[in-house]
C-alpha cells in the first residue's frame, strides 16, 4: 500500500506530469474557455432560481395573472436562449483538431466530447422547449425546474470532457442529485415523490459501487488522468486483478446509470413516476453521457497490451458486456411487449435501446473498434430525438393534471390531430428502425459494426429483439390510426404550440438524417482512437 | 434519368396531395390519377426505349449516397424487371379509379400511401445496391401496412399487424445476412456482388435468410398464412397491389438476388424449394374448394400460382426461368382483374359470400363477360396470357424432374376446377334473391380500368413471343451467372 499512499501525494499535488504544461499560474482563462458550455448552463440555472425567488416575493403582494405569465415568458426565454449559447460554443469546439486540456488536464475537450456534448444540449433544448406547455398545463411552473435542468446539463458536460476519476465521480454524483430532484419535481403527486426516493435509494447504491470500483483502478494503476492509465495499462504495470476488478465495478456503476439489465430495475418506475418532461430529458441526456464516459473508460484497457495478461482484462470485460447487451436486449423489448401504459412501454424500450448501444460498446472494444466508437455517437442522435418526441407526446396528452398512459387513450388521434400523428408515425417508425429514418441508420452502423468486429451473434440477438420490438411501436400506431376514438379529444391548440414544434422538428430531423445519413463523424472517431 | 423520374414522380404527386385541403375529395382523386398516369408514361417510355438485344441493365443511373459505407443511388432495368416496373405502374392508376367511390374515409391520406407504394415498389425493382433495395423493401412496408389497416374490412388491423410483422421478421433476418456479405465482400453493389459469390456455410446460412424473407413476400408454404388474411381484409385497391405487385417482389428478389449471390447454396436448396413450392401449388387448390368467402379464395389460388412460379425457376433452365418471369405478370393481370372483379361486386353487395349469388349472368352481362375472360386467363386457356406461362414452367419443370410436372399438372386441373365451380355459383343457376335481380352492371369508369386488363390478356396471350424476346438475353446471362457458380 505504501507505493500507492506515494503515488496519491504526487498525482494530487498541482503542477506535475503532465500537467506541467499549464505553467501560467493555476487557473488561466483558456481554462474556463474549455468549460465554458457549462458555465453559460450554471450562470442561467442560477439566474433563473434568483429569479423564480424574486417572482416569489413579488407573487405574495400583487400578483396578477400578467406578471405571472411574462415572469414565466421571460423564464422560458431565458432558460432557452442560454442553452442556444452553450450549444453554439461546443459548436466551436468540434472544429478543433487536437485534444486540449484545462484545469490541470481535469479536463479534456477535444471532438468526440463536443458531439457528445452537443447531443446533450440538444436533448436539453428540446426539454425546454416541451416543458413550457408542459408546466403551464400542469400548473407546475417553478423556476427549480429550469435551475435543475441547467445545473444537470452542466454537470453532464462536465462528465463527458472529465479526464480524471475524481473530476468523474464528482460530475456523475451531481447530475445524478439533479436527477433524483427532477423525478420527484412533482411534489403534490405520490407517484412522482416515491419514484424520486426509489431512484434515490437505488442510485446512491450504484454511486457506492462506481466510486468503489473507480478506486480499485486507481490502486491497479496508481493514476487519477485518463490517459495515464491508459498508458500504466498499456505498459502492463497496472495490478491485472485489481484493474478487473474495478473495471467490472466501474461497469456495474455505469450500468445502473443507462439502465443496462440486471441494474435496470430503478428505471420504470423512475421513468413512469416523473414528469413526462423531466422523463424525456433524462432519458436521452443521462444516458447519452453515461453511454460515452462508459466508452471512453473502457477504451482505456483496450490499448494494444504488451503482455498476455492484460489483453485478457478487455477480452473478460467484452465478455461480461456481451452478455449484459444480450440479456438487455431481450429483456426490454420482451418486458416492453407486455405494458399497458405507454409510458412504461418507453421505459422498457429505453432499456432495449441501451442494449443496442451495448452491442457497440462490445464491438469498439473489439478489433477494428473505430466503426464501432462512431456508431454508439451516432445511435445517440436519432435516440435523442426520438425519445424526446415521444416523451413530449405523453406530456402534450396529459389533460387535468393527468398523464394519458395507457395505449387506448391515444385511439383517433390521426383524425384529430392528423398532422401530430404524421409526425409520431414517422418517430416510430424510426425507434422500430425502418427507412427511410434515422432510426434504420443507427441500427444499421451498430450491428454494421458489430459483425465486422466478429459479434455475429450479437447482432443476431438484436435482430431477433428488434422483430419483437415492432409489435409494441406497431401497437400505439394501431391506436392512433386504425382505432376509432372513443371520446373526442380535447385539443387545446393554444397551448400546444412548443410541443407540436419538438415533435414537429424531431421528425423532420429524423427524416433529413434518414435520407442522408453519412454524416462526419471521421473526426470524432480520430479524437477517440488518441 | 427517366428511371429517377418514374420514381419520383408518385412522391412529388404525394406531397402535391398534401398541399391540397382534405376536403376536396375530387381534385385529390383527380391529381393523384394524373400523376399515377405521369408514372405510368414514364414507364411506358422505358418500355419504348428498351434495347432488345442487350442483356445487361439499361437505363443506368449511379451516384454516391452514404460514401463511408459505399452505398451508391444505382438503378437500372433489365428485362427481367423491365415488365414489373410497367405492371407497377399501370396498376397504380387502375387502384386509384377502383377507390374512386369505395373509399371515403380520408381520402388524401389514402392516396397518399398508395402513391408512395408505388414509388417503393418501383425503387425494389430497379435498386442495383443492395442496400438501396432493402431501403425500398422496408419503405412501402408501412403504406401497405396502413392501407391495410386503415381502409380495410372488419378484421382489418389484425390481417395488417400481422403482415407487418410477417414480412419484417423475415426482412430483419435478411438485413444481417445483406451486413454479412458487405462484411466478406466490401461492396454493396449487387453486379460486383454477383463477381465474388458466397460459398459454403456462410453462403448457405446468408441464402437461407434471404431466401426466408422473398419466401414470405411470395408467399410459399408453410410461411404462406399471412396472404389470406391481408388479401382478404385489405380494400380492393390494396388486394389488387398486393397480389399484382407485392407477390412478384418475392420471386424477383430470388431472380436477382438470393439466386446469384449463393448460387451454390441455391442449387443445394433448389429440391427442397421446389417440393415446398408443389406442396403450395396442391394446398392452395385445395383450400379454394372449401372457401366461402370469394376473396379468400382468390387469396388461396394466388398461393397456388406463386407455386407455380416459384418451380420454374427453380428448374433452372430456360423455359422455366422464362415461364417464371412469364407468369408473374400473367398472374399480376388475371389476379388483380379477378380482385377488381369482386371488388365491383362487393360495392354493390356488400357481401362477398359466395352463397349470396347466384344467377348473376342475365343481370350483369357485361361482368359476367369480363369474369369469364379473366377467369380463362386464370386457368391458362390457350390464346389468353396465362397458357404460355404455365407451359414453358410445365416444361421446364419436366426437365428437371417428371414428378414435379405431374403434380404441377394435377394443380392446373384443381385450378380449372374450382375457378369454373366459382364462375358457376356466382353467374349461373337462378337469380333467387332480389338483391342480386337489381344489381348493375358495371359502368364506364370500371370498364374503363378493366377492358385494358383484359386487352392485355389477349395481347400476351397471341404475341408472347414479343415479349419473350425482350426478357431472353437477360435470362440467358442469368443463367450463366447461375451455371458457373452453382456447378
Amino acid at each position: 500500500m505504501d507505493h500507492i499512499t506515494t503515488f496519491l501525494q504526487s498525482k494530487l499535488t498541482l503542477g506535475q506530469g503532465a500537467a506541467a504544461e499549464t505553467s501560467s499560474g493555476l487557473i488561466s482563462a483558456s481554462d474556463f474557455q474549455a468549460i465554458l458550455p457549462a458555465l453559460i448552463f450554471i450562470a442561467t440555472g442560477t439566474l433563473l432560481l434568483m429569479l423564480d425567488c424574486f417572482s416569489r416575493g413579488l407573487s405574495h403582494t400583487d400578483k396578477t395573472e400578467k406578471d405571472r405569465s411574462s415572469l414565466s415568458t421571460a423564464v422560458n426565454f431565458l432558460g432557452l436562449l442560454g442553452t442556444v449559447v452553450a450549444g453554439a460554443f461546443a459548436c466551436a469546439s468540434m472544429e478543433q483538431a487536437e485534444p486540449s486540456f484545462a484545469f490541470q488536464n481535469y479536463i479534456r475537450v477535444d471532438s468526440f466530447s463536443s458531439a457528445v456534448s452537443l447531443i446533450i444540449i440538444l436533448g436539453t433544448f428540446f426539454s425546454l422547449l416541451a416543458a413550457i406547455d408542459y408546466l403551464r398545463r400542469f400548473d407546475a411552473e417553478h423556476g427549480e425546474f429550469h435551475c435543475l435542468v441547467h445545473y444537470a446539463a452542466a454537470s453532464m458536460l462536465l462528465f463527458v470532457q472529465a479526464n480524471n476519476l475524481i473530476m468523474l465521480f464528482l460530475a456523475v454524483e451531481t447530475l445524478s442529485m439533479a436527477a433524483y430532484l427532477l423525478t420527484s419535481y412533482l411534489r403534490d403527486s405520490r407517484r412522482s415523490v416515491e419514484g424520486g426516493l426509489k431512484y434515490f435509494i437505488l442510485g446512491s447504491f450504484s454511486s457506492g459501487f462506481l466510486l468503489f470500483g473507480l478506486t480499485l483502478v486507481f490502486g491497479a494503476t496508481g493514476e487519477l488522468e485518463l490517459q495515464e492509465i491508459a498508458k500504466s495499462i498499456a505498459g502492463g504495470e497496472a495490478d491485472r486483478s485489481l484493474l478487473l476488478a474495478g473495471m467490472a465495478l466501474v461497469v456495474v456503476g455505469m450500468g445502473f446509470k443507462v439502465g443496462a439489465f440486471p441494474f435496470h430495475s430503478w428505471l420504470p418506475d423512475a421513468y413512469e413516476a416523473a414528469p413526462s418532461v423531466a422523463t424525456g430529458f433524462m432519458s436521452v441526456t443521462v444516458k447519452s453521457a453515461a453511454i460515452a464516459v462508459l466508452l471512453r473508460f473502457l477504451l482505456l484497457a483496450a490499448e494494444p497490451a504488451s503482455e498476455a495478461g492484460t489483453a485478457s482484462v478487455t477480452e473478460i470485460l467484452s465478455t461480461v458486456l456481451s452478455l449484459l447487451a444480450i440479456a438487455t436486449m431481450l429483456f426490454g423489448n420482451l418486458v416492453a411487449l407486455m405494458q399497458n401504459s405507454v409510458k412504461r412501454m418507453l421505459a422498457y424500450s429505453a432499456i432495449g435501446h441501451t442494449g443496442y448501444l451495448l452491442v457497440g460498446i462490445v464491438a469498439a472494444l473489439g478489433p477494428g473498434g473505430e466503426l464501432a466508437r462512431g456508431a454508439v455517437i451516432f445511435y445517440l442522435l436519432p435516440y435523442t430525438l426520438m425519445s424526446i418526441a415521444v416523451f413530449t407526446l405523453l406530456g402534450y396528452m396529459g389533460r387535468d393534471g393527468k398523464d394519458r398512459e395507457l395505449f387506448e387513450d391515444y385511439r383517433g388521434l390521426s383524425t384529430s390531430r392528423p398532422a401530430l400523428a404524421l409526425c409520431i408515425l414517422v418517430v416510430l417508425v424510426s425507434f422500430a428502425g425502418i427507412p427511410p429514418t434515422a432510426g434504420f441508420w443507427a441500427k444499421l452502423y451498430i450491428f454494421r459494426a458489430a459483425i465486422a468486429g466478429g459479434h455475429t451473434w450479437l447482432a443476431l440477438t438484436g435482430i431477433l429483439a428488434s422483430i419483437v420490438s415492432l409489435y409494441f411501436y406497431l401497437r400505439l400506431v394501431v391506436n392512433i390510426y386504425m382505432r376509432p376514438a372513443e371520446e373526442e379529444f380535447d385539443a387545446d391548440p393554444d397551448s400546444s404550440l412548443a410541443s407540436g414544434l419538438v415533435i414537429a422538428a424531431a421528425a423532420a430531423v429524423l427524416v433529413i438524417l434518414g435520407l442522408f445519413p453519412d454524416l462526419e463523424f471521421g473526426s470524432l472517431i480520430k479524437a477517440l482512437g488518441k | 434519368m427517366s428511371i429517377t423520374l418514374t420514381l419520383l414522380i408518385p412522391v412529388a404527386t404525394a406531397i402535391l396531395l398534401l398541399c391540397i385541403p382534405k376536403d376536396k375529395t375530387a381534385e385529390l382523386r383527380m391529381t393523384a390519377l394524373f400523376g399515377s398516369l405521369a408514372t405510368l408514361a414514364f414507364s411506358l417510355a422505358l418500355l419504348g426505349g428498351f434495347d432488345a438485344q442487350t442483356a445487361g441493365f439499361q437505363f443506368t443511373e449511379k451516384h454516391e449516397w452514404v460514401p463511408s459505407l459505399h452505398i451508391h443511388y444505382h438503378v437500372g432495368i433489365d428485362g427481367i424487371s423491365l415488365f414489373l416496373v410497367v405492371l407497377s405502374a399501370l396498376l397504380t392508376p387502375i387502384a386509384i379509379l377502383c377507390s374512386w367511390k369505395s373509399v371515403e374515409k380520408r381520402v388524401r391520406e389514402f392516396h397518399i400511401a398508395l402513391l408512395l407504394l408505388t414509388s417503393g415498389v418501383i425503387g425494389v425493382f430497379v435498386a442495383l445496391d443492395l442496400m438501396l433495395f432493402y431501403v425500398f423493401w422496408e419503405v412501402m412496408l408501412i403504406p401497405m401496412y396502413l392501407l391495410v389497416g386503415i381502409w380495410g374490412s372488419t378484421e382489418r388491423i389484425r390481417a395488417a399487424v400481422k403482415f407487418f410483422i410477417y414480412t419484417m421478421a423475415g426482412s430483419l433476418l435478411m438485413f444481417l445476412a445483406i451486413l454479412y456479405l458487405y462484411q466478406h465482400t466490401g461492396t454493396f453493389s449487387v453486379e460486383d456482388i454477383y463477381q465474388k459469390p458466397l460459398t459454403g456455410t456462410a453462403g448457405l446460412l446468408c441464402f437461407l435468410a434471404f431466401a426466408l424473407s422473398f419466401a414470405i413476400k411470395v408467399p410459399l408454404f408453410p410461411v404462406h398464412t399471412w396472404l389470406p388474411d391481408a388479401h382478404t381484409e385489405a380494400p380492393t385497391a390494396g388486394s389488387v397491389i398486393l397480389a399484382g405487385v407485392l407477390l412478384k417482389l418475392g420471386i424477383y428478389g430470388f431472380i436477382r438476388f438470393a439466386i446469384p449471390f449463393f448460387p451454390e447454396a441455391a442449387v443445394l436448396a433448389a429440391p427442397w424449394i421446389s417440393v415446398l413450392a408443389i406442396i403450395g401449388i396442391i394446398f392452395g387448390a385445395l383450400m379454394c374448394f372449401v372457401q366461402e368467402d370469394m376473396k379468400r379464395l382468390i387469396a388461396y389460388s394466388s398461393v397456388s400460382h406463386m407455386g407455380f412460379v416459384v418451380l420454374g425457376l427453380f428448374a433452372f433452365n430456360e423455359q422455366g426461368v422464362q415461364g417464371c418471369v412469364l407468369q408473374m405478370v400473367n398472374h399480376g393481370i388475371s389476379t388483380g382483374a379477378l380482385f377488381l372483379l369482386i371488388g365491383a361486386i362487393y360495392e354493390r353487395r356488400h357481401t362477398r359470400r359466395i352463397l349470396d349469388f347466384g344467377g348473376l349472368a342475365p343481370v350483369a352481362p357485361r361482368l359476367a363477360i369480363i369474369f369469364f375472360i379473366t377467369t380463362l386467363s386464370s386457368i391458362g386457356l390457350p390464346f389468353l396470357n396465362g397458357f404460355v406461362g404455365e407451359f414453358l414452367i410445365l416444361q421446364g419443370a419436366y426437365s428437371r424432374n417428371v414428378f414435379y410436372a405431374a403434380f404441377a399438372g394435377l394443380g392446373i386441373i384443381l385450378g380449372a376446377v374450382y375457378m369454373l365451380t366459382l364462375y358457376r355459383r356466382i353467374f349461373f343457376g337462378e337469380t333467387d334473391r332480389e338483391e342480386n335481380a337489381e344489381m348493375k352492371d358495371l359502368e364506364g369508369r370500371e370498364l374503363a380500368f378493366l377492358l385494358p386488363l383484359v386487352g392485355l390478356m389477349v395481347f400476351l396471350g397471341l404475341f408472347s413471343p414479343w415479349f419473350t424476346a425482350k426478357i431472353q438475353p437477360s435470362i440467358e446471362q442469368w443463367l450463366k451467372l447461375v451455371q458457373t457458380g452453382g456447378g
